[in-house]
Formats: structure tokens, C-alpha cells, sequence
């Protein structure tokens, strides 16, 4: 096991070196760079756009800029911002706070979808089942956004309420605030949930271990508990080793209906406009995160599933 | 089953959408006047009204069908032919082979799928068929790690282990024993892929990355009417009508199908 | 009580993301020159000596006691400061703090957005406690040279001096500023989430009537209209022209519609480096196979007004309307064609090569009514058998082909909402190698005349240049105009005095001070 982890550990090292080395040059060789917004204004020149360029860097070879970038993010100093004109670091810093709230109380709702799954699959055929997955399709079958601002119109005209950015001042308004976004965003993870412990559950009464566990007269609860759960979470274990990256990328379309200050919109605009310490920043950090979760993802198993066994 | 028969219905319609459809779905409906008809409320020649610019839109809702729905089985199909083989060899063999799987693995979770798409839109404009490649591509991994849980923990059961010591080869083994279990996990998967590339396709279309102008789908039909909320509903129910009962289908089928592939399941 | 209420703006954008009355090329945005007009007062954001009065077009006196003495040479302009000028602190606005602001924008280091126009400033000096002369390097036209002079609005020395003019770290003015200058101060400031800013006392315009100004950022377009129809807001600017026909049809809401002398336009641009659009008469055919009114209504929801030249219809004072029209006959376009020697065949239209001839139509995705233009060209161009192929980008990138590497058949280009003046907007796309010359035009005429307009010191023979050159450029057809956009803003009816002038936005002039906001 603990061979395991190291040997983990250090792929995982390489692996964000590799993959974030990658986006860097991906992210440099996209048409277009942080000019863009000056070249609308008819009055600027190339000289000014040349004073531009070298100000952020940008005039240097892309090795050079590249090993630049490396050593300083190796102390995780990613840059002054080009548009904020403040450490990278600190802007990301100042939406992640929101990100996280969001990111952890959608995946509450998300793992709603657990107990959902287990209620349809012990129920197969009957209304509970058709219930389940009839509310399971809804969230698959609408896209975030139209979700979102559905939710949005409809809550607005009725109630006159208007969900919108974050709850000031008690942690009551913060709960008001956050619950419809979380819910929207979560909803699509709910039902991804659901369906994957629905067929496990399905699968595991049908093995023949539980039937003979049921035939030998063993309460039905502990088989439950006990077998079934077991076999139900493994594909939730896969699914949480992206709760980590999901949470922390934040969702662009959930903050752009509700207004969220999350790092969702922050990296999708910082990428519009070229903002490249932003884009490099956010992006190191979720590939740390995603790297992170799928190895956590994978120690579970032997948690969940004690006959999952590493040979290696 | 209901649900099937719905399915192959809305499949039927759309792939005979030019026979029933009237109109072309492109051409620009003008007025008796001869203004750009933008905009019209269902009515006088136009089932489901136009839309903002003065289209058909029951002729090219239909139309749209035979592109999500090309989309939604394209990209399902790729990311189960790439996924499940690289999560069963990565879980079987385990070791070296594991390693390489998750470093890809890795590599194409993490790539900016914005960025990619911009450098890649510059290079060409994708055809339906290339957008269901490129979508199916980015979603593999998934499948790969699902499939890859699933069979880490068949692999270790004891009648596996049984199978092996009686001296069942390693083909055998992963036929007879591993690939049920594997189905059931990919027709769920499947759905999931079908239904989130119909949506995937909706939101990229923002970016200049959907299915090439003029074509409709179902998604880009509901992401033009983010705005006519109130001003067109007609242009907003119609298409998520559409896409949530293909897609309430599509999970009703793939759970049908995964009872009657269960050779265990007895009615 | 009636009038007592915040004035609370749906934003679709991010707040600015500085504060500073200087801010660089990066930070000068759209969303700067909101806030600045807030806190910075004036015409664009920094208050100056002089103002550009939207009901005239004219400049009027500001922070100057009446308009400047001008030398006989027409090169040095000379201001008396007012002595009741006061900073939101209560201390009196002085010519050093003018000093200050000059010594510190003309230094390139500090890469103000503006530095060319500095530049044009050869000395700035406080002559005395009131005094101020201000001399260019060369004479120009009478309102150029009032702009140039005019560029630079005081910053309060007594607070900046010594802290650095760009670093916010060590410089906490730069994201908020404790002494401004402008009919507001800030409260509070998110750039992601809300900017609220209270009236100053000490201005010299007069205390604002609102209590409080709120503006909510980041909000989706259906979402900020949500907002001003349940009054969570009560200003959307603009109003996006999808929402038009609902907001003019709600009793509550009152919906302002302009057009400003300054109004942005579209055009079609055409690559003349590619041989097929080298030729004038296909560009014609192109072009007269373009119905305008089709096109207002399609992508702008009639908001528009059809334009001919490259100066907007709703510029009065720059306009000449005795230029080609182009307007729609399908049939002339295929004539010429066939006068250009390319023949239909089995509907295609053939090249020169024998290949069927294909065009790319170049729009950035960000731009939703030019998503509906391409696809309007897309159908209407099949009527002469040419196969267009839509493509949208992202904005940026689609800047990087256009402008930078010019590779596109047609660019779909939205131009304009800046100066007045001609010679500080469209010269740049038809001079050759303008900055925003994407077509690749050329005319030794045309760059000899807007060299000779640029010092014309005569009105009336600058007009006549300008005439000139509109009907030389429009025969040449190098783009193609469209149409100019109104400007439309939406207000919730409890909020009054609001009176559109002929600038692109409704809060030029301190305009702002007369509205109020009703319970």
C-alpha cells in the first residue's frame, strides 16, 4: 500500500509537470493574445502594442517565457495579472472562496442522488423506480443554464424574490442565496449519481451471494447495508474522484445565470481576453486537483471493496 | 417497450424530416408585405412561428433531430469503443499498462477543452460527423475509469480466481465473466454520453464550435432563445420538449436493454 | 418620500478593474468609463478644463472660468482655473494638482492609454495660482486641438505624490480612491459582484439627487432584464435589442431610444488582396445583393439606420450623404458578375480556375446579430450561386486573423462610439497601413487627403476634404456600409430626468446629477 502511494505520488508529480507544460504551450500558440482589446481603439499603433507585448513578456522566445514561468510557479508565484494588474495569486485566492461554497453544497445535492438510486433499484418496476428516474431525466435532459434561468424568471415573477450573487451578513441569507444555484448545479450530478447506483444496486441482487444470503433467511437490512452499498458505491467512488477538480473549476454557466464571483467566469474571461497568468494559474490548480481526486479515487476502492487488491 | 417505440418514432421523423417538412429549413419566411417574417407566433403557415430569423422552425426542428440525434449516438459510440478497452486493459493487466491509461487519462481531463476548440476552429470547420469525433474524444476517459472500477473489482472475485486456477485463459475469463458485468456499466454510460453531447453541443455552439451555420439541432435552437424567454416562448419549449423526450428514451432503452443483457436477471 | 431611492444599473459586464483616472491601454474599457464618469466626472471620465457638450457638439468651459485665449499661431491655449473647484474632501482643486497629472501621464513608463495624445503636448505649465498654458507641437483644426489640449483632468497631489502611479499593491488609490474628483465617491467596489457609490457634497456640478448609485455586475442579459422588470433594478444600459419589443410593451418600464452622432456601425470588409474581391465589380455584385432593410430587421430589430459612407448618417457635422448608395437590386449584382467575366453553372459560380468560387464569411461569436448577418449572406449569396462558408470565432482570435494576419474572404466589423472627428476614428482603416486597415486599401488620393484634413485649420475646407474623401472611398468600395446603431437604454418609470443627448451615452455632461429615483 504504501509502495502504492509512492510510486502514485511520484507519477502524479510527473504527470502535472507534463500536462501543465502542455497547457502552457497550448494556451501561448491560440491566435491572438492580451492586444486584442487595444487593437479596437483606432488611435493605437504597433508601437504601443509592441510596448505592450514586451511589458507582459510576450516579445521573449516561448522557451524563455516557458522556463520563466516554470520556476516561478514551482514557488507558486504565477505572475502579475495583465488586466488586474495584481498577483495572479491573489485574484484566484479572492474567487476561489465562493467556488468552494458553491462547489461543496452542489455536490451535497449531487449525492442526494445516492439514496435516490438505492430507493429505485430495491424498487424495480414500481412507482418509486419510474418516479426516480423520471426527476433523474429531468436533470439530463436540461441544459445548466436553461435550468438556471428558468428557475431565475419563474422564482422572480412569483415571488419577487431575485436570487442573485452571493447572501450578505447572516449565514441564513448565505443559505438563501447559494441554495438554487447549488441545486441547479447539482442536479446534473444528482442524476449521474442515481443511474450508476441504481444499476449497481440491481447488479448485486442479482448476484448469486445475495440471493443465497436472502434464501438463508439473513434480515433484509443487513443484506442491504452490507452487499449491496458496497457494490452500489463502487462507480460512486470513480464519480468523487471528480468532485475535487469539479469543485474547485467552479461552473461557468451556474455563476453566469446566478452572478456567482467564482472562478468559473474569472478563468473564462481571463481566456477571452488572454489574461495568461489567470488562465495558467486556474489551470495548474485544477489540474493538481483533478490529479489529486483520481488518485483518492482509486485508494477508495480498497476502502469500499476490500477484495480490490494492488498487485503493484 | 413505450419508451423504444418513442425513440425509433422521433428517429423515423427526423430522418424523413424532408418529406414531411414543407419548407426549407433555411430559406428566409417573408410576410405578405415582404419583410424578413422574424419572430411570428405559431400560426397561419407556420406550425411552431419562425424564429429570429424568419425560419420554420417545425421544419427545422425537425431537421435538428437528425443532427442531435447523429451527435448524441456518434459521441456515445466513440467514447465507449475508445473507453472500454483501455479501462479493461488498464485494470486487467494492471502495472505499466494501468500507468500509461491513467496518464492519458489524466492529459485529457485536464486539457482546456476552450482552447482546443479555439486553436481548432481556426484550422477547420467541423462537420457533424468530425464534431461527434472531437466531443466523443474528450469523453472517453470517463467510460475508461468507470470501466476500469468495475472490473478491478470482478477481477479479484473468488470465482474469477476460480476460473483461473481451473485454468480458463485470460480471453475466456474476460468474456465470460468480466464483459457482463462491464455491460451493464457501459449501457448506463451511454445514456449519459447520448444525453450530455445533445446538451454539450447546445452551450459550445456559444463559442463558434457547435454543428456549422446554417444547420439546427435541438441545442443550438435553445441556446439562440436564451434571450426570448419572454418575447418567444415558441422558440424555447419546442426544442427542450424535444431533447427531454429523446433523452427520457434514451435511459428508459439503455435500462431495458441492461435487464435483458443481465444473464442473471431472471423475470 | 418621492425622489429618495438608490439608482441601481443591471450591468452585463464586469466592473472596471482600476480605478485610476489614468489607466492603461489593458485597463481602458468600456466599463472604466463608467465608473470614471462617476468618480472622475467629466466628458469621458477624467474632468478637464473644458467640456464636450453633447447637446452642441461643441466644447463648452468646465473647470476653466470661460473658453481658452488662443495664440495667433493657434498652438498655445491659455486657461484660467475656477477658483471654487473643490476635491470631494473639501480642499480646493489647484493648477499643481493639473501640473501633477501631466508630469506623471506624459511619462511613458507609466503607459497611460492616451500617451500619443500627450505627446502631442510639446509644454504644460502652471503660469500662476490660476493659470494654466497648455502648447502643441503643431497646429491643428480648432476641436482636435481643444481635445488635445483639454486631454488632461487634476489629480490630487496631495494624496498621490510619492506612491507609486501603477503598482496597486503599494498604491491603494488605484483600486480605491479616497479623494475623487467626480459628482460621486466609492463606497464599495467588487469588480465581480457590485460597485456603490454615494454623492459627494463639495462638487462643483451640484449635489447628485440619487442617495446612492448601485451597480450589479456580471448579470446575464435575460437575468439583468428580469431585474429591471421586478425592480431589483432600475437601469439597464444598454438594453440588449432582443429584450426591446417586451421592455416598450411593459407599463413599467420606459425605454429610451436614440441615435447618437457618435453611433457605432457595422460594415462587410472585404480581403482586397484576394484575387476574386480585387475586382471593384464584384465587390458591387456583393454588395447590391445585400438588402439593408432585410438586415435592420434581421439583426437589429429595425434599431438601426442605414449608412453609406464611413461617417454615421447621425454625424451632422461630418456627414456627406451625396455618396454611391449601393442599394439592393439583385439583378445588377449578377450582371456584374457576368461583366466580370464569371458564369453560372449548374447554379455554382464558376472561378477563374474552373473551381466552384467559395467564400468565408469572418464574424467574432461573441456578436450575436453578426452571427445572423453571415447566415443572412449565407442565403442570400446562393441566389448568385456562391458557397459561403460561416465562420464564427472567438473574438480575440478573430481579431488576431483579421487584424494582424488579414486571412478571411469578408469580415463582418463593428466600428465606431468613440470621437467625433474623422480624423481620429475611420482614418485608421483607410490610410494605407492604417492600425485598422484590414482590407489591404490603397489610394495615394485618399492618404494625401486626410494627411492635408488633419491641419486644415479652415472648418469649412476640412469639410470639404472630408466630403471628398467620403466619395472616393465609398466609389472605391473597399467595405461595405451598412447601417449606424440607435442607442437604447431601458429604465424602470421611477426614475426621472432622464434626456438622451446626441452622445452614445446617457450620463455624458453630468447628466446623471438631474435624475431621481421615486419609492
Amino acid at each position: 500500500m504504501l509502495r502504492f502511494l509512492i510510486r502514485r505520488s511520484i507519477q502524479s508529480a510527473v504527470l502535472l509537470l507534463v500536462v501543465t507544460s502542455g497547457v502552457f504551450f497550448l494556451v501561448h500558440m491560440t491566435p491572438g493574445g492580451p492586444e486584442a482589446a487595444l487593437l479596437q481603439n483606432p488611435r493605437i499603433g504597433p508601437e504601443q502594442v509592441q510596448r505592450l507585448r514586451e511589458n507582459f513578456g510576450l516579445d521573449q522566445p516561448l522557451a524563455v517565457q516557458y522556463l520563466k514561468w516554470l520556476g516561478s510557479a514551482a514557488r507558486l508565484d504565477f505572475g502579475r495579472s495583465y488586466f488586474y494588474s495584481r498577483p495572479a495569486t491573489d485574484v484566484v485566492a479572492e474567487r476561489l472562496g465562493p467556488t468552494l461554497q458553491l462547489g461543496v453544497m452542489s455536490y451535497a445535492v449531487a449525492l442526494l442522488g445516492v439514496p435516490l438510486g438505492i430507493v429505485a433499484g430495491l424498487n424495480r418496476g414500481r412507482l418509486a423506480d419510474v418516479l426516480v428516474r423520471l426527476i433523474a431525466t429531468i436533470g439530463h435532459a436540461v441544459p445548466t443554464w436553461w435550468l438556471g434561468l428558468t428557475s431565475v424568471v419563474l422564482l422572480s415573477s412569483l415571488t419577487g424574490w431575485f436570487p442573485n450573487g452571493q447572501g450578505q451578513g447572516s449565514p441564513g441569507e448565505w443559505l438563501k442565496y447559494i441554495s438554487l444555484p447549488a441545486v441547479v448545479l447539482g442536479l446534473a450530478g444528482l442524476v449521474t449519481f442515481a443511474r450508476f447506483v441504481r444499476s449497481g444496486v440491481l447488479e448485486v441482487l442479482a448476484e448469486d451471494y445475495v440471493r443465497t444470503a436472502q434464501a438463508k433467511g439473513l434480515p433484509g437490512s443487513m443484506v442491504t447495508m452490507r452487499h449491496v452499498l458496497r457494490n452500489a458505491l463502487l462507480p460512486v467512488m470513480t464519480l468523487l474522484g471528480g468532485l475535487l477538480p469539479a469543485v474547485v473549476s467552479g461552473a461557468l454557466v451556474t455563476e453566469y445565470v446566478f452572478a456567482w464571483p467564482g472562478i468559473g467566469r474569472l478563468f473564462y474571461e481571463a481566456a477571452v481576453s488572454r489574461d495568461y497568468p489567470i488562465v495558467l494559474a486556474v489551470l495548474s490548480l485544477t489540474t493538481f486537483a483533478t490529479i489529486l481526486g483520481t488518485l483518492l479515487a482509486d485508494l477508495s476502492y480498497g476502502v469500499v471493496d476490500p477484495r480490490v487488491r494492488y498487485t503493484w | 417497450m413505450v419508451a423504444l417505440t418513442v425513440l425509433l418514432l422521433v428517429a423515423a421523423m427526423s430522418a424523413a424530416a424532408p418529406l414531411v417538412a414543407r419548407n426549407d429549413p433555411d430559406r428566409f419566411m417573408r410576410t405578405p408585405a415582404g419583410r424578413i417574417a422574424t419572430m411570428q407566433p405559431p400560426g397561419e403557415g407556420y406550425p411552431l412561428g419562425t424564429d429570429d430569423l424568419g425560419r420554420d422552425v417545425f421544419t427545422r426542428l425537425l431537421y435538428a433531430g437528425r443532427v442531435s440525434l447523429l451527435v448524441g449516438a456518434g459521441v456515445a459510440l466513440v467514447s465507449l469503443v475508445l473507453g472500454a478497452p483501455l479501462g479493461m486493459l488498464a485494470a486487467y493487466h494492471g502495472g505499466w499498462l494501468d500507468d500509461v491509461v491513467n496518464a492519458v487519462v489524466q492529459v485529457v481531463l485536464n486539457v482546456p477543452l476552450l482552447f482546443v476548440l479555439i486553436v481548432l476552429s481556426i484550422v477547420f470547420t467541423p462537420n457533424v460527423l468530425q464534431l461527434a469525433l472531437i466531443f466523443g474524444f474528450f469523453l472517453w476517459p470517463g467510460t475508461a475509469r468507470q470501466v476500469r472500477a468495475v472490473v478491478l473489482s470482478v477481477r479479484s472475485r473468488d470465482y474469477v480466481e476460480a476460473a483461473r486456477v481451473l485454468g480458463a485463459g485470460n480471453v475466456r475469463i474476460m468474456v465470460r465473466h468480466i464483459l457482463p458485468n462491464v455491460l451493464s456499466v457501459l449501457l448506463v454510460v451511454a445514456g449519459i454520453d447520448m444525453a450530455a453531447a445533445i446538451l454539450a453541443e447546445s452551450s459550445l455552439s456559444f463559442l463558434g464550435f457547435g454543428v456549422p451555420v446554417p444547420l439546427s439541432s435541438w441545442g443550438n435552437m435553445l441556446s439562440l432563445s436564451q434571450e426570448l424567454f419572454r418575447s418567444a416562448p415558441w422558440l424555447v419549449y419546442p426544442p427542450g420538449a424535444m431533447i427531454f423526450i429523446t433523452v427520457l428514451s434514451v435511459f428508459l432503452v439503455s435500462d431495458g436493454l441492461r435487464d435483458a443483457f443481465d444473464p442473471r436477471m431472471s423475470s | 418620500m418621492a425622489g429618495d431611492a438608490a439608482l441601481i444599473e443591471a450591468s452585463l459586464t464586469n466592473l472596471s478593474k482600476t480605478l485610476h483616472p489614468y489607466p492603461d491601454a489593458a485597463s481602458y474599457t468600456g466599463t472604466w468609463i463608467d465608473v470614471a464618469t462617476l468618480l472622475w466626472g467629466g466628458a469621458e471620465g477624467t474632468g478637464g478644463l473644458l467640456a464636450f457638450d453633447w447637446s452642441t457638439l461643441a466644447f463648452k468651459p468646465a473647470m476653466a472660468k470661460d473658453m481658452p485665449k488662443v495664440s495667433a499661431d493657434g498652438k498655445t491655449f491659455t486657461f484660467t482655473l475656477r477658483d471654487d473647484l473643490k476635491w470631494s474632501d473639501g480642499s480646493p482643486v489647484t493648477v499643481d494638482d493639473f501640473q501633477y497629472a501631466y508630469d506623471q501621464a506624459s511619462r511613458e513608463d507609466n503607459r497611460y492609454v492616451q500617451l500619443d495624445i500627450v505627446q502631442d503636448i510639446a509644454t504644460f505649465r502652471a503660469v500662476d495660482k490660476s493659470t494654466i498654458e497648455v502648447t502643441l507641437r503643431e497646429a491643428k483644426p480648432r476641436d482636435v486641438a481643444l481635445g488635445i489640449a483639454n486631454v488632461l483632468g487634476p489629480v490630487p497631489k496631495k494624496v498621490w505624490e510619492g506612491k507609486s502611479w501603477t503598482d496597486t499593491s503599494s498604491n491603494a488609490e488605484i483600486l480605491t480612491p479616497s479623494v475623487v474628483l467626480g459628482p460621486f465617491k466609492v463606497q464599495e467596489f467588487k469588480i465581480a459582484e457590485r460597485g456603490v457609490f454615494l454623492p459627494v457634497d463639495t462638487y462643483g456640478g451640484g449635489k447628485a439627487r440619487v442617495p446612492r448609485v448601485e451597480i450589479l455586475a456580471n448579470q446575464q442579459p435575460t437575468v439583468a432584464y428580469e431585474s429591471l422588470k421586478s425592480g431589483r433594478a432600475n437601469w439597464m444600459h444598454p438594453l440588449p435589442a432582443p429584450q426591446y419589443a417586451d421592455a416598450k410593451a411593459t407599463p413599467d418600464l420606459d425605454v429610451k431610444e436614440w441615435s447618437a452622432a457618435n453611433a457605432p456601425y457595422r460594415t462587410l470588409e472585404f480581403n482586397l488582396t484576394r484575387p476574386f474581391l480585387a475586382d471593384k465589380r464584384v465587390r458591387e455584385a456583393l454588395a447590391t445583393a445585400v438588402n439593408r432593410a432585410d438586415l435592420l430587421d434581421l439583426a437589429e430589430q429595425g434599431l438601426a439606420v442605414p449608412q453609406y459612407s464611413f461617417i454615421p448618417p447621425t454625424n451632422q457635422k461630418w456627414v456627406n450623404s451625396a455618396v454611391e448608395k449601393y442599394d439592393f437590386n439583385l439583378d445588377r449584382s449578377k450582371q456584374l458578375l457576368t461583366d466580370a467575366g464569371y458564369k453560372v453553372s449548374h447554379g455554382q459560380l464558376m472561378g477563374k480556375d474552373g473551381q466552384p468560387v467559395k467564400l468565408q464569411v469572418l464574424y467574432p461569436t461573441s456578436s450575436s446579430p453578426r452571427a445572423k448577418i453571415a447566415a443572412y449572406l449565407q442565403q442570400q449569396y446562393k441566389e448568385l450561386g456562391i458557397e459561403i462558408e460561416v465562420k464564427g470565432l472567438d473574438f480575440n482570435a478573430y481579431t488576431d486573423l483579421v487584424q494582424n494576419r488579414r486571412e478571411f474572404d469578408i469580415s463582418l466589423a463593428t466600428y465606431g462610439g468613440g470621437s467625433l472627428d474623422p480624423d481620429l476614428g475611420p482614418k485608421a482603416q483607410l490610410i494605407q497601413n492604417g492600425q485598422q486597415n484590414v482590407t489591404g486599401y490603397f489610394s495615394a488620393r485618399v492618404d494625401e487627403l486626410f494627411k492635408q484634413a488633419s491641419v486644415e485649420l479652415d472648418e469649412a475646407k476640412r469639410k470639404q476634404l472630408y466630403d471628398q474623401l467620403q466619395v472616393q472611398v465609398v466609389s472605391d468600395l473597399p467595405s461595405h456600409y451598412l447601417y449606424a446603431l440607435k442607442a437604447i437604454d431601458a429604465f424602470s418609470k421611477k426614475v426621472q430626468g432622464v434626456t438622451p443627448r446626441r452622445g452614445d451615452r446617457l450620463d455624458y455632461n453630468d447628466s446623471l446629477l438631474s435624475w431621481s429615483v421615486e419609492q
